[in-house]
C-alpha cells in the first residue's frame, strides 16, 4: 500500500462471501438465456451436414414462406463475411497469428457443424421448422481427418489455396547431437491426447436488439467484450456503434473466448429490427463449438546415470480444425512448456499446426500446457525407471530456479515452489491404502508449469474506474468477464482492503463495452493479474485524494492516517477521526476527483520474427504439483483415483475459498481429461453428441481433492499474487497416468485412460509385447 | 378429433406454494413452461434431456429432471425451485452454508445441487459423505469438483 | 403434433382410449424415454395415455409364490423396496445403478421394459429372474416369459398404442437362491454400461442346481448365456467353476466393434469377468 499506513491486511486473504454468490444461491442471476425483451424472436443456425463439401445452391425460398419467419440469412446477406480471428488485443502481432474468421460458409463447407444459413422466428418451432424447409445442395468432397495426413505436401487443401500447415515453431538451445551423446538413458515415446469439450452446464446464448439510434447491444455469455469490434467491422458498423454487455458466465474454460453467438445475433437483429434470441442446444454446442487441441507428440529425453537431464528432442503436431482461430496461439504456449520446468542443457522442438476437416480448435483451459504436461511428466517417470530413481529426487534434480533460464531463454523471475510443493504433495499422500482383492494400487506425482497473463507480444492492458459516492458507497466499472472464478468480486475485496469499506459498499458493473473500460479478456488466467492491478492502482489514487484531504483537515501528516471501517483514523495514538463521509464531503465541494480510471500494463514485447521462440514470452509463471494414488481393477481396467492432492504456489490467496475452488476444479477438470473424456470423431463426424456420450466426472467418481497453499509473494499480479485457474489443471491426467503405471508396471502413451486401454496394456505385458 | 381446434390448454401448476396459470401444449417439457411461460428462470437448461440435471425441481418433494417432465404431468403436483427454497428475508441452511463454504463459482447448476440436497436432507437428516455424493450424482457440475459443495450440504445438516 | 395427453383411472378407460384413438394414441408412464423422443421430434402418434392414476400399476406386492411389480413403480421405488430387496437382490442392485436420482424417480420398470434396449439395467435383472410379463389388451390378460418380449433394439413385442403392460412377476426367493448385478461404466453414475449382467443362482449341497445369466449390451436383445448356464448345473462350488462359467459365456457373446462402448474383444473378456464375479456375487446372497 503506498499511501497512509497498513498494519495487516483486513480483507485481502480473508474467506469473504462473494456478492455474485449469494445472488447464484438464490437463482436471482440473469445468466444470457434467462433474458426476455418484448418483441423478441428466436434465432436458430443452420449447419452443415458434411464435413467436407460444396454448397451448390441454397434456397430459402420455402423457408420465408413459413408464417412467423421474420428473417433468413445466408452468406451473401453478410456485409463483411470474411475477416481476421481477434481475441481482445488492440496490438496486431502479424506473422500468422490471426486467422480468417468467416461468419457463414460460402461455396464450401469446411467442418461438420459449420453454419451455413441463420433464421429468426416468433417461436423456437418456427425456426425449427424453418431450418428443415431451408434446401441446401451439397456435393460432398473428399476430407482430410490426421494431421499427419494434412502435412503431406499432396494432402488435400483443407482452406483453398494455402498449406495445410498454418504455423511452424521452433525452440533450439545447444547442440542436440552432443547432448544426447551425454546421455547414459534416453527415452523415447510417441504420446497422442485427444479432442475434448469444455462442457460448460450453460450452453452459449446471448439476445440482441437494436435500439432508435441504430446501436447494437448483445447481451451474451462471453470471456471477451472485445469482440464488438469485430462484430462491428462485419456489419460494417463503427465500432461505437455496437455494444456488448457480458453476462455472468456459466463456465467459460476458454470455450467462450471466441466468437460464439454474437456475429450471428447482431446480424438477425440488424436484419429484422426486432430483438433476438439464440441459445446452442447442447448437441450444437459439442458439434461446433472450439474443442482443445489434439496433439501427436514425439518426445525423446537424455539423461544422466544421476537424473541430471541432458537433452530433449521434441515433436509437437496438433490438429488446429477447420479454421486457424486460436491454434497459433496454443502451439506457442506448448513450445515454452513442452520442456517443462527443468534445466536442460540442449533442446531442440518442433511445433506444427495444422488444419484438417475437423471441429475447429481453440482455447481450453491451459492452453497448450496440459497437452505436453502430460508428455513431459511421463517421460520423466520412464526416465526415473530406467535409472531406478525415485520420481521426486529425478524431478528435483533437473527442476529450474528463480533467475535460472528456461528452454527459450526466458529467465524465471520468480520464486520456483518447486521442490516444496513436490514434497508436500506427496507427504499428503500419507500411507498407501491396503490393497483390496483384485485392485492394485499405485501413485504417481506430475509437476507443472504454466504461465498466467497473456504473451507479452499482445502488449495487454486492462483498465478500471473505482468512485465513491456521495453516501461513501463505492463503485467499480470494469469490462471484467466473469466466469465463475470470482472475478468481479476479487475486485471488490482489493477496493474494499485498499479504501477501509466494507465490502457490502461496494457495488460492482461489469463487462460492458459502452459503460465499463474494458478490462480485456478472462483468458489466459489474467483477470487477477491485470485487472486486479488495474483496479488497485484505481482505487490506491483514490485513497490519495482523500488521505491528503484528511490529513488537510486532522492537521496530520496523510502518511500517518489509514481508512478503516468508513472512517479515516491516525494511526500514531492522537485519537482524531473523521467519518469517510465527512472527508468524501469536503472532496467534492472543492472540486477534486473522487473517482480514478487506471491503466495497467503488462511487461510489452515486440516479435521480430516468428519462428524460433527466444526470449521472454510471458509475464510470469505459476507452479505446482499433483499427487495422485488410484486403485486399478485390472480384470475390468476401471480406475478409480483414490486420493488426488494440488499443491501450488499461489503468490497470495486474495481469498482462499476462491483459491482452494479454482484448484479442486482444475483437478477434476483435469481428472476428466484423463480419464474418461474425450470428442470421438470419425471423419469428421461427432459420434459422442451429447452428455450421454461425452462423460464428465460426477460427485460419485471424485476423490476428496486436497488442496495445499504456498503464499510465496511473489506472483505479478495485486499483492503477491499469480493466477490459479488454467495452471490448476496441467498437471493432473500426467499424475493419475503415473500412479496407474506405478499400479500396472506398464504405461499407456495417451489419454484417455479408458479401462478398455489399460486392459489391452495389461494384456500386452502378460504377453511379453 | 377436431383438428382446427387449437391444441393445448390452461393447466394450474402449483409453484413455491403458489397457484399459477398457464396456457400450454402436451408436448411442452415443465422446464419449457416454467423458463418461457412463467419466467421462472431461475430453473436452468443445460442439455434438455436429462443429463445434467441443471433443470432440477421438486416434484413433491422428489426431485425430477423437468426437461424429462411434461408439463401436463405437473398437474397437481407441488412444484419446489430454488426460489421456493429460501430468498434473502428467509435464507435456508443449504443456501447459507452453500455461500459460506465457497460451494458456488459459476452458479448455473446451483439450483439443482440445492434442491438435490434439500430432498435428501428431507429424507435423511444425517447423511454420509457417499449419501450427498449419491443424491447430487445426478447433477453436473463444472467448476468446483464438487469438493465445496458436499462440504456444504454436510455443513447444512449439523445446523 | 401432439394434439392432448389424457389420465384414465383404470386399465379398462386406457384400453379404450387407445382402441378409440385407433393406434395414434401412446401409453406414457414416467416418460423419461419418450420425451427424448418428443424432443428430437421422432414420434407418431397423436395422444399420449398417461398411466399415473393407475393405482393398480404403482404398487409392489407379494401374490402367493411370486413378486408382483406394477409397471408404473419406479426404479427409486424398486431400489427402496423391502420385498424386492429380499427377494430379487438383482433387481435392486440394479435399479439403484441405472441413471441419476432424478432419471430414477421418473422412470419406470414398464417403460423401461417397452423401450426393448439391449442395455438396459432392468431388463438383464429381470431376464435373471425368468420373470413373467402380465399384459392387457382389448381381448384380455395374457402372460409371457420375458425373453420372449424383446423383438430387436428398441422394438417390444407389446404395442404401447394397443396394449398396456400391467406387471412383472417372479417366482419369491427360496432357500438356496441368491441372485447379483455386475454393471462396469465409464464413469459412476448416469453412464450407459459398458457390460452389465445380472446373475440368479440356486444351489443346494455345495453345487449349482440351476443358474440365469444374462449379459447385455452384447446382442440386439439381452443375451441369456444359456451355454454358461448349462455348464454351471450341477458343478461344484468352487471358484474354477465360476471362472470356467465366466468364460464360457464370454464364448457366447458375439458383441461388435464399438468405438463408443469397446472392442468386441475387450467386452467379450468383461463378460467373462462380470458373469463371474455375478455368481460369486449371488451366492454370497443366498439366503
Amino acid at each position: 500500500m503506498e499511501e497512509g499506513k497498513m498494519t495487516e491486511l483486513r480483507i485481502i486473504g480473508k474467506n469473504v462471501p462473494r456478492h455474485d454468490a449469494i445472488e447464484k444461491a438464490f437463482g436471482l442471476t440473469c445468466y444470457a438465456d434467462d433474458f426476455f425483451m418484448p418483441g423478441m424472436l428466436y434465432g436458430k443456425v443452420l449447419r452443415s451436414q458434411y464435413p467436407s463439401a460444396k454448397i451448390l445452391s441454397i434456397d430459402t425460398s420455402k423457408a420465408e414462406r413459413l408464417g412467423g419467419v421474420k428473417g433468413i440469412l445466408t452468406a451473401k446477406d453478410v456485409p463483411r463475411n470474411e475477416t481476421v480471428t481477434r481475441f481482445g488485443q488492440t496490438h496486431a502481432m502479424g506473422g500468422g497469428f490471426e486467422g480468417l474468421y468467416r461468419v457463414l460458409a460460402d461455396k464450401k463447407v469446411h467442418f461438420m457443424g459449420e453454419a451455413v444459413a441463420l433464421v429468426a422466428a416468433e417461436t423456437e418451432e418456427i425456426a425449427e421448422r424453418a431450418l428443415d424447409l431451408i434446401r441446401v445442395e451439397y456435393q460432398p468432397l473428399p476430407g482430410v481427418f490426421d494431421p499427419l495426413e494434412a502435412m503431406k505436401p499432396d494432402a488435400l487443401k483443407v482452406q483453398e489455396g494455402k498449406s495445410n500447415i498454418i504455423t511452424h515453431y521452433e525452440v533450439v538451445k545447444g547442440d542436440l547431437e552432443k547432448g544426447f551423446s551425454e546421455a547414459d538413458v534416453i527415452v523415447e515415446h510417441r504420446y497422442h491426447v485427444p479432442f475434448v469439450d469444455h462442457a460448460y452446464l450453460e450452453p452459449e446464448s446471448g439476445v440482441a436488439w437494436i435500439d432508435e439510434n441504430g446501436v447494437i447491444t448483445i447481451r451474451v455469455s462471453t470471456q471477451v467484450i472485445e469482440h464488438f469490434r469485430t462484430v462491428a467491422d462485419i456489419l460494417e458498423l463503427p465500432h461505437n456503434r455496437v455494444r456488448v454487455i457480458g453476462t455472468y458466465v456459466g463456465g467459460g474454460f476458454g470455450g467462450k473466448e471466441d466468437i460464439t453467438v454474437e456475429t450471428f445475433l447482431a446480424l438477425l437483429t440488424f436484419k429484422t429490427g426486432r430483438p433476438v434470441k439464440l441459445t446452442y442446444t447442447r448437441e450444437e454446442s459439442i458439434l461446433c463449438h472450439s474443442k482443445r487441441h489434439p496433439y501427436v507428440m514425439e518426445y525423446k529425453t537424455g539423461a544422466k546415470k544421476n537424473g541430471q537431464l541432458t537433452a530433449l528432442e521434441a515433436r509437437i503436431i496438433s490438429d488446429a480444425g477447420a479454421y486457424v482461430y486460436l491454434s497459433p496461439w496454443v502451439l506457442l504456449y506448448s513450445m515454452v512448456d513442452a520442456s517443462g520446468p527443468y534445466r536442460i542443457p540442449h533442446v531442440r522442438i518442433d511445433g506444427y499446426t495444422v488444419l484438417t476437416n475437423n471441429t475447429f480448435t481453440s482455447a481450453n483451459r491451459g492452453f497448450g500446457a496440459p497437452q505436453v504436461c502430460f508428455a513431459y511428466e511421463s517421460q520423466m517417470d520412464e526416465l526415473a525407471r530406467e535409472l531406478r530413481m525415485d520420481p521426486r529426487e529425478i524431478r528435483k534434480i533437473n527442476y529450474l530456479e528463480k533467475g535460472e533460464k528456461l528452454a527459450t531463454g526466458q529467465i524465471l523471475e520468480h520464486y520456483v515452489a518447486l521442490k516444496e510443493t513436490t514434497d508436500r504433495a506427496f507427504q499428503a499422500l500419507r500411507e498407501r491404502t491396503p490393497v483390496k482383492g483384485d485392485l492394485k494400487i499405485g501413485r504417481g506425482i506430475a509437476s507443472g508449469m504454466t504461465s498466467y497473463g497473456r504473451m507479452v507480444f499482445l502488449h495487454d492492458t486492462s483498465r478500471s474506474y473505482v468512485s465513491i459516492e456521495m453516501d461513501g458507497s463505492v463503485t467499480i466499472r470494469a469490462g471484467v468477464q466473469d466466469i465463475g472464478g470470482g472475478q468481479a468480486s476479487s475486485l471488490c475485496q482489493i477496493v474494499a482492503e485498499v479504501l477501509g469499506v466494507p465490502l457490502e459498499d461496494i457495488k460492482v458493473y461489469i463487462a460492458d463495452t459502452a459503460l465499463t473500460p474494458l478490462a480485456g479478456t478472462t483468458t489466459a488466467t489474467r483477470q487477477l493479474y491485470m485487472s486486479g492491478n488495474a483496479t488497485l492502482m484505481a482505487a490506491q489514487e483514490v485513497r490519495k485524494t482523500l488521505l491528503k484531504k484528511a490529513g488537510e483537515m486532522m492537521g496530520l501528516d496523510p502518511q500517518r492516517l489509514d481508512l478503516v471501517d468508513r472512517e479515516v483514523i491516525d494511526t500514531e495514538g492522537s485519537g482524531k477521526s473523521l467519518s469517510l463521509i465527512e472527508v468524501v464531503r469536503a472532496c467534492a465541494s472543492d472540486g477534486l476527483p473522487l473517482y480514478n480510471v487506471a491503466l495497467y500494463k503488462a511487461p510489452f514485447r515486440n516479435l521480430t520474427q516468428y519462428e524460433r521462440i527466444e526470449g521472454q514470452v510471458f509475464p510470469d509463471f505459476t507452479f505446482g504439483t499433483h499427487a495422485a494414488e488410484v486403485a486399478v481393477d485390472e480384470e475390468t481396467g476401471r480406475v478409480e483415483v483414490l486420493k488426488l492432492i494440488a499443491c501450488f504456489d499461489v503468490g497470495r490467496a486474495i481469498n482462499p475459498l476462491s483459491v482452494e475452488g479454482q484448484l479442486e476444479g482444475g483437478a477434476i477438470y483435469g481428472m476428466g481429461y484423463g480419464l474418461t473424456e474425450e470428442v470421438i470423431l470419425e471423419k469428421g463426424q461427432t459420434i459422442t453428441p451429447s452428455f450421454s456420450e461425452y462423460l464428465i466426472p460426477t460427485s460419485m467418481d471424485v476423490p476428496d481433492v486436497q488442496t495445499i497453499l504456498i503464499e510465496s509473494g511473489d506472483g505479478v499480479g495485486p499483492f503477491g499474487a499469480k493466477g490459479v485457474g488454467e495452471p490448476s489443471v496441467c498437471s493432473v491426467a500426467p499424475a493419475i497416468a503415473n500412479a496407474i503405471s506405478d499400479a500396472m508396471g506398464v504405461r499407456i502413451f495417451e489419454l484417455p485412460l479408458t479401462p478398455e486401454k489399460i486392459v489391452r496394456a495389461l494384456r500386452k505385458k502378460r504377453e511379453g509385447v | 378429433m377436431n383438428s382446427k381446434k387449437k391444441v393445448g390448454k390452461e393447466i394450474f401448476l402449483k409453484i413455491n406454494g403458489k397457484e399459477e396459470t398457464v396456457f400450454c401444449q402436451p408436448a411442452e417439457t415443465l422446464l419449457f413452461v416454467l423458463r418461457n411461460r412463467l419466467y421462472h428462470t431461475e430453473v436452468k437448461e443445460g442439455c434438455g434431456k436429462g443429463d445434467c440435471g441443471a433443470c432440477t425441481v421438486l416434484l413433491d418433494g422428489v426431485p425430477v429432471d423437468s426437461c424429462l417432465v411434461l408439463a401436463y404431468q405437473a398437474q397437481g403436483k407441488e412444484i419446489l425451485t430454488v426460489k421456493g427454497l429460501g430468498t434473502a428475508e428467509k435464507i435456508h441452511p443449504l443456501q447459507k452454508k452453500f455461500i459460506e463454504k465457497g460451494a458456488i463459482q459459476c452458479g448455473f447448476c446451483i439450483p439443482g445441487q440445492l434442491l438435490s440436497a434439500k430432498a435428501l436432507l428431507e429424507k435423511n437428516p444425517k447423511p454420509s459423505r457417499e449419501d450427498i455424493k449419491r443424491a447430487i450424482s445426478g447433477n453436473l457440475c463444472r467448476c468446483t469438483g464438487y469438493k465445496k459443495i458436499i462440504e456444504a450440504v454436510e455443513a447444512a445438516s449439523k445446523v | 403434433m401432439i394434439r392432448d395427453h389424457l389420465f384414465p383411472k383404470t386399465i379398462e378407460e386406457a384400453l379404450v382410449l387407445l382402441k378409440e384413438y385407433k393406434g395414434k394414441a401412446r401409453l406414457i408412464a414416467g416418460g423419461t424415454d419418450l420425451i427424448a423422443d418428443i424432443r428430437r421430434n421422432e414420434f407418431d402418434f397423436e395422444v399420449l395415455v398417461d398411466i399415473e392414476k393407475i393405482k393398480k400399476l404403482r404398487s409392489i406386492r407379494e401374490e402367493g409364490k411370486n413378486i408382483f411389480i406394477g409397471s408404473g413403480v419406479t426404479f427409486t421405488e424398486l431400489e427402496e423396496n423391502e420385498l424386492i430387496k429380499a427377494n430379487a437382490q438383482v433387481l435392486s442392485q440394479a435399479a439403484s445403478l441405472m441413471g441419476s436420482p432424478q432419471v430414477r424417480n421418473r422412470g419406470t420398470i414398464g417403460g423401461n421394459i417397452v423401450s426393448a434396449q439391449p442395455a438396459a439395467d432392468g431388463a438383464l435383472a429381470l431376464f435373471a429372474l425368468d420373470a413373467m410379463l402380465e399384459i392387457a389388451g382389448t381381448k384380455g390378460i395374457r402372460e409371457i416369459p420375458i425373453d420372449k418380449a424383446y423383438l430387436d433394439i428398441g422394438k417390444s413385442i407389446i404395442n404401447p398404442s394397443r396394449e398396456i403392460l400391467v406387471g412383472i412377476r417372479f417366482e419369491k426367493r427360496k432357500k438356496g437362491e441368491g441372485s447379483n448385478y455386475q454393471r462396469v461404466a465409464i464413469r459412476k453414475a448416469m453412464a450407459l454400461p459398458i457390460l452389465a449382467c445380472g446373475v440368479f443362482v440356486k444351489s443346494m449341497d455345495r453345487s449349482i442346481v440351476s443358474a440365469r445369466i444374462a449379459i447385455g449390451p452384447v446382442s440386439h436383445t439381452p443375451f441369456r448365456a444359456r451355454e454358461a448356464e448349462g455348464f454351471l448345473k450341477g458343478k461344484s462350488l468352487f471358484p474354477e467353476t465360476f471362472e470356467r462359467a465366466g468364460e464360457i459365456a464370454s464364448e457366447e457373446v458375439n458383441p461388435r466393434d464399438s468405438r463408443l462402448r469397446g472392442s468386441s474383444i475387450y467386452r467379450g473378456g468383461l463378460s467373462a469377468v462380470l458373469v463371474k464375479r455375478g455368481l460369486e456375487g449371488a451366492l454370497a446372497n443366498i439366503g
